[in-house]
């Protein structure tokens, strides 16, 4: 899988864009990547049910189930989350779900190490890589998504196996080879996701602290 | 080899984060031009062999432009503020860095790499590498590979004698891919050095990878809920 600090780096930069100028803190910040990282904590499970890792946390049900809550409790009249961190609390919240879809399960999701994305209702881990190319010789070349619909599986090229199966997606606390290996970037392009987004996180920081210093009279 | 949707996609997540709630329409429109206009090199290559990934693609031209833009804002009567005010100098500076950063950037960390200093100094870089911590090794990373050695011949690279600073007894690679006349990045505009055959395949690349579309998908994420943001100024933020 792209390394968790890859994800980090997506989040923040998802940080920077979707959040304001006065929403944008540092613990707000803090929020938006801990949510873009936390599907990898899936790996911890997998140390104790072997095949759990970009299964139990890398689904889309988290994500919906939690969207739910969050779009449920906002339309009530006392709604908790507004009650507790007004309505930027709420637009938060929404920032987060988007870090945790994006940086944490799309980046694995469309990547050869594949995601179980609809574990456990449907067992199988998918990994959506391919070419949309318009080449003069082929036309328009899409394999990105070639569905079967011939009956069996619907993606037999992205799939691979199940977690029931014992597929399973190595981690450093859980490698399939002898020989731990942490990878923090493993590429050129995650390097300058990790950069930029550390830098412009880290700028916005302190440009948004500068504004806040000149209206810190309204508090 | 990133295409240009990736490029703006990419420069679009890093504007909206620059320019905040400033981010409209038209400075959509702006940062995607400053970073769509690299990849129009590949007309150059028709004219100059293999200037694809070099003529707009040095940080010369950037650079030179940020002068420009720099001594003109600090003019008393400049240009860019009278016509666009404070939020045009500030564009400015944000459609530069998204030229860098995601214009140049994505070339420059992915196969084949840029040319940044040409034609000064005609050398393809390609930034490409792994960090990481492997049990009994310890800390270890691949982006700068220092070699002590004067044999040169493993280095694959003939004629980059340049890229070593130091006395020439270490060669340092930092992934240096040859001048011009060696690398030639293929594009659906000038698919090979020299003249074309008649029929010969031109691609043009949208996603080549599956990381292009997660990418893709946080631009354009970031576009839209920026532009509902500034669209509908004064809408509560989370009336959806």
């Amino acid at each position: 899988m792209p390394p968790t600090l890859v994800a980090a780096g997506l989040a923040a930069l998802l940080a920077a864009a979707l959040l304001d100028e006065r929403q944008f803190t540092g613990r707000a910040l803090a929020v938006v990547v801990a949510a873009g990282v936390a599907p990898d904590l899936d790996a911890l499970l997998d140390v104790a049910v072997e095949g759990l890792h970009n299964a139990a946390l890398h689904n889309v049900w988290v994500p919906l189930l939690l969207g739910g809550a969050v779009w449920l409790d906002s339309r009530r009249g006392d709604s908790w989350l507004r009650g507790r961190y007004g309505a930027d609390g709420v637009h938060l919240a929404w920032v987060a779900l988007a870090a945790y879809c994006v940086a944490g399960i799309a980046l694995d999701f469309f990547h050869i190490e594949s995601a179980a994305v609809l574990w456990p209702v449907h067992d199988r881990f998918l990994g959506v890589t391919g070419r949309l190319v318009y080449n003069t010789a082929d036309g328009v070349v899409f394999t990105l998504v070639e569905p079967s619909l011939a009956g069996g599986e619907l993606l037999p090229k992205a799939g691979s196996g199940t977690v029931a199966g014992g597929e399973h997606v190595p981690t450093f606390l859980n490698p399939d080879e002898p020989g731990r290996d942490l990878v923090f970037v493993g590429r050129g392009w995650q390097l300058l996701v990790v950069l930029s987004g550390a830098v412009l996180a880290g700028w916005r920081l302190r440009e948004d602290g500068a504004r806040t210093d000149d209206f810190a009279g309204d508090g | 080899m990133p295409s240009t949707v990736l490029h703006v996609a990419f420069a679009l997540l890093l504007a909206a984060g620059l320019l905040g709630s400033a981010f409209d329409r038209r400075s959509a429109v702006v940062v995607a031009t400053a970073t769509a206009f690299p990849d129009l090199d590949v007309f150059v290559a028709l004219v100059v062999e293999s200037a694809h990934r070099a003529a707009f693609h040095t940080l010369l031209l950037p650079g030179g432009v940020a002068l420009a833009v720099w001594l003109d804002a600090r003019r008393e009567g400049s240009w860019l503020r009278d016509s666009y005010g404070e939020k045009g100098v500030r564009l400015a500076w944000v459609a530069l860095v998204c030229y860098v950063v995601a214009g140049i950037g994505l070339d420059t960390f992915t196969a084949l790499g840029a040319n940044p200093l040409y034609p000064f100094y005609d050398q393809f870089v390609e930034i490409d590498g792994t960090v990481g911590y492997a049990a009994g090794d310890g800390l270890y990373q691949t982006f700068v590979n220092v070699t002590t050695e004067a044999a040169a011949d493993g280095a694959g690279t003939g004629g980059t004698g340049g890229g070593n600073g130091s006395g020439g007894a270490s060669t340092v690679d930092v992934g240096q891919q040859g001048s011009t006349e060696e690398v030639h990045v293929a594009s659906g505009v000038d698919p090979q050095p020299g003249p074309e055959q008649p029929g010969v395949e031109r691609a043009f690349p949208v996603v080549y990878r599956g990381w292009h579309v997660t990418l893709i998908l946080a631009g354009a994420l970031a576009t839209w809920w920026r532009l509902r943001e500034s669209d509908g100024a004064g809408g509560r933020s989370d009336d959806r």
